[in-house]
């Protein structure tokens, strides 16, 4: 679908002027973001279907292991497609950024000191982590139980154990999760967004990763109980190309167009390969000394040092060359309004 | 997740709260600022500081459309800029609030949306962030309370809207 809403854009571009060229790419934008919101609202339907809820009993490991591997792939999928438009789309419906991506330590925070009683209600801790915190129950790494047993209000995580149970992550706590993307795609559909908010997109997604990895350090890792956090990161860097590539038929129209294009897609590659280095899903484990303010050389020589160095130099504007520095020279090459 | 946690209990709605024909919602882009000192303006001198979101001296609301006469709520669609005139433009402070409608900020000023903007040097004008508070690990003008809804709460009766030329009813 992206390729050929690019080609539609590249063969509706020609002979236009600069003001035809905001417009389609405003409008091409809205319809790279508008597909993954299409399937972020498939995955998410999918995950609730799949919720078992057996006669009797709450979720058993063995007998339902069929439906917990089908809810787990439904989410994974819900979260690369939230994680490619996120940049975008958080900004704008906040409300729903909140609901539906908070961490579990956000919601104490809101919640404490009591915390949750309920995990699959469709109140308090909800959302694809709060669905990833009981999907993942049985494998919840040890660094954090320990990160959030300190927390006030902290339950620990746990599969439903009775019928009522399942019948309640079913209907409520997965159901909130079908609704809230449901309303946010319904308003979405309608909006008709500018360049501006286009551009912005492709600048809030690059400087959301260096948040997201040095996260990790702290515990407040995104996708702590799956274990695939490197993988949100490579979706935000797809999320940031796929919305890139709108644009790049007006770049390359552009004197030293292809230059600029070859600078920012090097740019891409590189992060592509830093994301690829660890292997894997889940990001590297940060050395026990790691300080992101003050790294030492032993401990950015780590894996999880070169992600984070490497992530933050793509990041920074000030970096000659950086995905950040080569993006804000594109808005120039365009004449885009400055990004604040 | 991006934004502040005030937002946890936003509800997403439908429906607008207005009069008549007005949009169920209405969500604004950078393009909707653009012209806003072309419009209908209040100059109000030297006011006071309220808190520490806006500083004290010259400011001036701006508003796209005023209200029709009688209304008991400004029709979704509103946008009200205030810019405090401590500088040259790219300096000011400037913020606005945007009537979204739509079940928006449901548990604060209802209805409304929050920016801080900015004046660039070529004329234009920016979005610095928008919601229903600052982002997380930002402040609202310097203010480390960060309360948008809090002090515009105090305001709920005129719907949210502080600015002493702009109250309901006595507006024409």
């Amino acid at each position: 679908v992206k390729r050929a809403v690019f080609a539609c854009l590249v063969v509706a571009a020609c002979g236009s002027g600069s003001g035809d060229r905001r417009t389609e790419v405003a409008h091409g934008t809205k319809r790279v973001l508008q597909a993954q919101i299409d399937a972020w609202m498939t995955a998410v339907t999918d995950l609730q279907a799949a919720a078992p809820t057996p006669a009797g009993r709450g979720w058993d490991p063995a007998a339902d292991a069929t439906a917990i591997a089908a809810m787990k792939e439904a989410w994974g999928r819900a979260r690369v497609a939230y994680e490619r438009i996120e940049g975008a789309i958080a900004p704008l419906f906040p409300d729903s950024d909140v609901a539906t991506d908070a961490r579990y330590d956000d919601f104490l925070t809101m919640l404490a000191p009591n915390g949750d009683p309920d995990p699959f209600d469709d109140k308090g801790v909800t959302g694809m982590h709060g669905i990833e915190r009981v999907l993942y129950a049985d494998k919840v790494p040890e660094a954090v139980v320990h990160f959030e047993a300190n927390i006030p209000g902290y339950r620990p995580a746990a599969f439903p154990k009775t019928e009522a149970d399942a019948r309640s992550f079913k209907d409520k706590l997965a159901a909130r999760l079908v609704r809230d993307v449901r309303d946010l795609r319904d308003q979405f559909r309608p909006l008709d967004p500018d360049i501006a908010f286009a551009f912005r997109g492709v600048i809030d997604l690059v400087k959301e990763q260096v948040e997201k990895v040095d996260k990790t350090a702290s515990g407040e890792e995104e996708s702590r109980y799956a274990q695939m956090t490197l993988r949100d990161l490579r979706s935000n860097r797809e999320g940031n190309q796929a919305v890139y590539e709108v644009f790049r038929p007006w770049v390359l129209d552009q004197p030293d167009g292809a230059a600029h294009d070859q600078r920012v897609t090097a740019a891409f590659n590189r992060l592509e390969t830093a994301y690829a280095a660890p292997g894997g899903d889940a990001m590297p484990p940060p050395p026990p000394t790691w300080s992101s303010i003050q790294p030492t050389a032993e401990d950015l020589a780590t894996p999880f040092g070169r992600l984070f160095h490497a992530v933050k130099d793509e990041s920074d504007e000030t970096v000659a060359g950086s995905l950040h520095a080569e993006l804000l020279a594109i808005a120039t090459l365009l004449g885009l309004p400055e990004v604040p | 997740v991006r934004y502040g946690l005030a937002a946890l209990l936003v509800l997403a709605g439908c429906g607008g709260d207005g009069d008549g024909d007005e949009p169920a919602a209405f969500v604004a882009f950078e393009r909707d600022f653009q012209s806003f000192h072309a419009w209908r303006s209040f100059p109000v001198p030297m006011g006071s500081a309220q808190g520490m979101a806006h500083l004290d001296g010259m400011r001036t609301d701006y508003v796209n459309r005023l209200p029709p006469a009688g209304a008991k709520a400004f029709p979704v669609g509103t946008i009200i800029v205030k810019e405090l005139a401590n500088g040259d433009a790219p300096d000011r402070q400037v913020f606005a609030m945007v009537k979204r409608g739509g079940g928006y900020n449901d548990t604060g000023a209802r209805g409304w949306e929050w920016f801080e903007l900015r004046n660039r040097r070529d004329g234009s004008v920016a979005i610095v962030w928008q919601g229903v508070g600052p982002p997380s690990g930002e402040s609202y003008g310097g203010d480390p309370a960060g309360g948008c809804n809090e002090c515009h709460g105090h305001a709920a009766g005129n719907d949210y809207v502080q600015s002493a030329p702009l109250m309901l009813g006595a507006i024409r």
